[in-house]
């Protein structure tokens, strides 16, 4: 999916909920407090239960220690989405998406909310269908509804990030086809407006919004020192350095471009043996991880039944097989993606 | 046009539904390839090889697991998937043509700008061009180019070559369109565009080169090592419960253990195979088309071969 189809549909998503959200007059911010209270209520009571069966804890410790956990959660979860949200906001902007922290946050917790469905339905069908406690599957629901919210949070800052990084990636190709039309004889504000209007991604956005400065009168260099502003990428910052100082010496514009092209060529390649390193590293991790692990753990668990009489019960399976596997798998992927140079 | 009036040409509504949604998520990818087989005949071939792969999912699972209730649940994912295999064909043949093009660019753009040095006419240019074999590009230059001295209009002629959807082929019949239509020298500037393309191409060459065992090893982690493992170690419990003459886990745990071996497989392929295409495209979505079903594909016989081989050699 191209990066600005995925910020299409996370900005279509996020506006959606806040939507929904704002109708119900919900507060999404309290909405993923109360859950997390709710959530960590019912986790905090198996987890001392297990601790009360293991160690001898008393019984009746049990709702008073998940009732102060219940109660520390929702403070916790506060101060992590205020400081969440305040880091969102600066990358949101940078990355020229149209979603404040409330879509943020909307977005997430809606994500919380559809998992939560998805994963009961999903569960308490197999739990009919295979024959297991329905508690089994409500807690794997849980489980996917607590990860949720930080797959998506982990996506959206992904997604952001991919679009920071993408005008690093269609940065190159755009000076070319910038130096290309001036070496043609074309002005340099008729040859930023092409780039403006060709598809170089985030690129073309910056030069677009450079293209509306410098049409309302700003000089070329100081419409691109603005707009740089609103990019955290160090290359298209080096890029505008580059302009304004060709501009304001006087010297041949061309000249500075082309150098500047050599270097960013040379820079792609250096990062290319980089990403290939990086590559080899994360997919050796990768194959032993999710691809021999999970396939020997269905040795062991044949072998085990006979050799040493263990039987370990196939539900076991099933969240580490549906949710830790395709987690890790998910996030090797992820940095790998992240990472890839993008030629 | 095909697919026009569905409803009224098909009696059962839910097909004229599909095979119309089919026709127009097909369209554009068929307009590139060209060629006789239209969106029509893939939605019609994606309709069908959906039913057949429902059938035989459905026959098979139900001759290898003896579940009606397995098949009846397989059976509608494979035919899904079959009728998905279907639908990349038409979409990689455009991506292959549009990379093939993009290939051609260098070696055509260089002759070109040494034609053009010598006549200073882009038209004249052109047509010695179409005479030389630049692969999938020489017809599309050609019909261009008839379209060009049918019409003189450079928007209408050069219309398919600038919108095939890659940066450099749009590029550079801009500049030719330009050229045409002002006579402006654009020598220098193609010329630079040669080596703007080579260089990409080569820093593609060198990333592609260098990933290619990052990139295999993650296909076989998916495609081979875990259905082979997962489809062995699975097998391995029916046969020792055959020698001991016991019962380890019930039919219920088994369903359940198989169940959630195969979600896994289709959840690491289609992971893989976003990574793959990000890697080796810079496209998730063309991982997707040119990766999943031949991924799924290989894991699926992988699986099966690896149990049914096994249960043939040590059970009979």
């Amino acid at each position: 999916m191209a990066d600005s189809e995925a910020k299409g549909i996370i900005e279509g998503f996020a506006k959606w909920w806040a939507g929904v959200f704002r109708n119900r007059h919900v507060e999404a911010g309290r909405v993923m407090e109360l859950g997390a209270a709710a959530g960590a209520f019912i986790l905090s009571i198996f987890i001392f239960l297990a601790l009360s069966v293991s160690f001898g804890l008393p019984v009746y410790l049990i709702p008073i220690f998940a009732l102060i956990v219940a109660f520390i959660t929702p403070r916790l979860v506060r101060k992590t989405v205020e400081r969440t949200q305040r880091n969102m906001a600066e990358l949101l902007l940078k990355s020229m998406y149209t979603i404040g922290p409330y879509e943020y946050v909307s977005l997430v917790m809606g994500a919380a909310l559809s998992a939560f469905v998805l994963s009961s339905f999903f569960f308490l069908s197999l739990s009919v269908i295979f024959n297991f406690p329905s508690l089994t599957a409500f807690l794997m629901a849980l489980a996917i509804t607590i990860i949720s919210p930080l797959i998506a949070h982990h996506y959206i800052v992904f997604t952001v990030q991919r679009r920071i990084r993408e005008v690093d990636v269609n940065l190159l190709d755009a000076l070319r086809h910038l130096l290309s039309e001036l070496s043609a004889g074309v002005p340099l504000a008729t040859a930023i407006e092409s780039i403006a209007n060709e598809d170089y991604g985030m690129v073309s956005e910056l030069f677009r919004e450079s293209t509306v400065l410098i049409k309302g009168g700003e000089d070329v260099d100081e419409a691109f020192r603005i707009t740089a502003e609103r990019t955290q990428s160090l290359q298209f910052q080096r890029f505008v350095a580059t302009l304004s100082y060709a501009t304001a010496s006087g010297a041949n514009i061309e000249g500075a471009l082309k150098a500047y092209i050599e270097e960013l060529t040379f820079t792609q390649a250096n990062e290319i043996s980089l990403y290939a390193n990086e590559a080899i590293r994360l997919s050796t991790f990768m194959v032993i991880v999710t691809g021999v692990i999970p396939g020997l753990l269905v040795f062991m668990i044949s072998q085990g039944s006979v050799i040493s009489s263990i039987r370990v019960p196939v539900i076991y399976l099933l969240p580490v097989y549906l949710i830790a596997f395709p987690l890790i798998k998910y996030l090797l992927t992820v940095r790998l993606v992240k990472s890839s140079p993008g030629v | 046009m095909a697919g026009a009036q569905p409803q009224g040409r098909f009696k059962l509504r839910i097909y004229a539904r599909l095979h119309e949604y089919l026709v127009k998520k097909l369209a554009t990818y068929c307009d590139i390839v060209g060629g006789p087989k239209g969106p029509d005949y893939w939605a019609r071939t994606t309709i069908t090889a959906g039913l057949a792969g429902f059938v035989l999912g459905f026959l098979l699972v139900l001759v290898l697991m003896g579940n009606v209730f397995y098949a009846l649940a397989a059976g509608p994912v494979i035919g899904f998937f079959a009728g998905y295999a279907v639908t990349t064909f038409p979409q990689t043949a455009a991506h292959n043509k549009v990379d093939a093009i993009e290939r051609s660019l260098p070696l055509f753009l260089s002759h070109l700008v040494s034609t053009y040095a010598s006549r200073k006419n882009m038209r004249d240019a052109l047509i010695m061009s179409t005479h030389i074999d630049y692969g999938q590009l020489t017809p599309e230059l050609l019909s261009a180019m008839r379209i060009y001295e049918a019409t003189s209009d450079v928007g209408q002629a050069f219309f398919r070559l600038k919108n095939l959807g890659n940066r450099y082929i749009s590029r550079t019949f801009d500049i030719i369109s330009f050229s045409i239509e002002s006579g402006v020298d654009i020598g220098k500037t193609l010329n630079m565009m040669t080596s703007d393309i080579q260089q990409t191409m080569q820093a593609r060459d060198d990333k592609n080169s260098r990933t290619g065992l990052s990139v295999w090893m993650v296909f076989a982690s998916s495609a081979l090592f875990y259905p082979l493992f997962a489809g062995v170690g699975f097998t391995i419990l029916a046969i020792l419960e055959n020698l001991l003459g016991a019962t380890l886990y019930s039919a219920n745990d088994k369903g359940l253990l198989l169940f959630t071996l195969l979600c896994y497989m289709v959840i690491a392929v289609c992971l893989d195979a976003v990574y793959i295409g990000q890697v080796r495209y810079g496209s998730v979505k063309k991982g997707i088309v040119r990766f999943l079903p031949f991924m799924l594909g290989v894991a699926a016989a992988v699986f099966i071969i690896s149990m049914t081989v096994l249960q043939t050699v040590l059970i009979g």
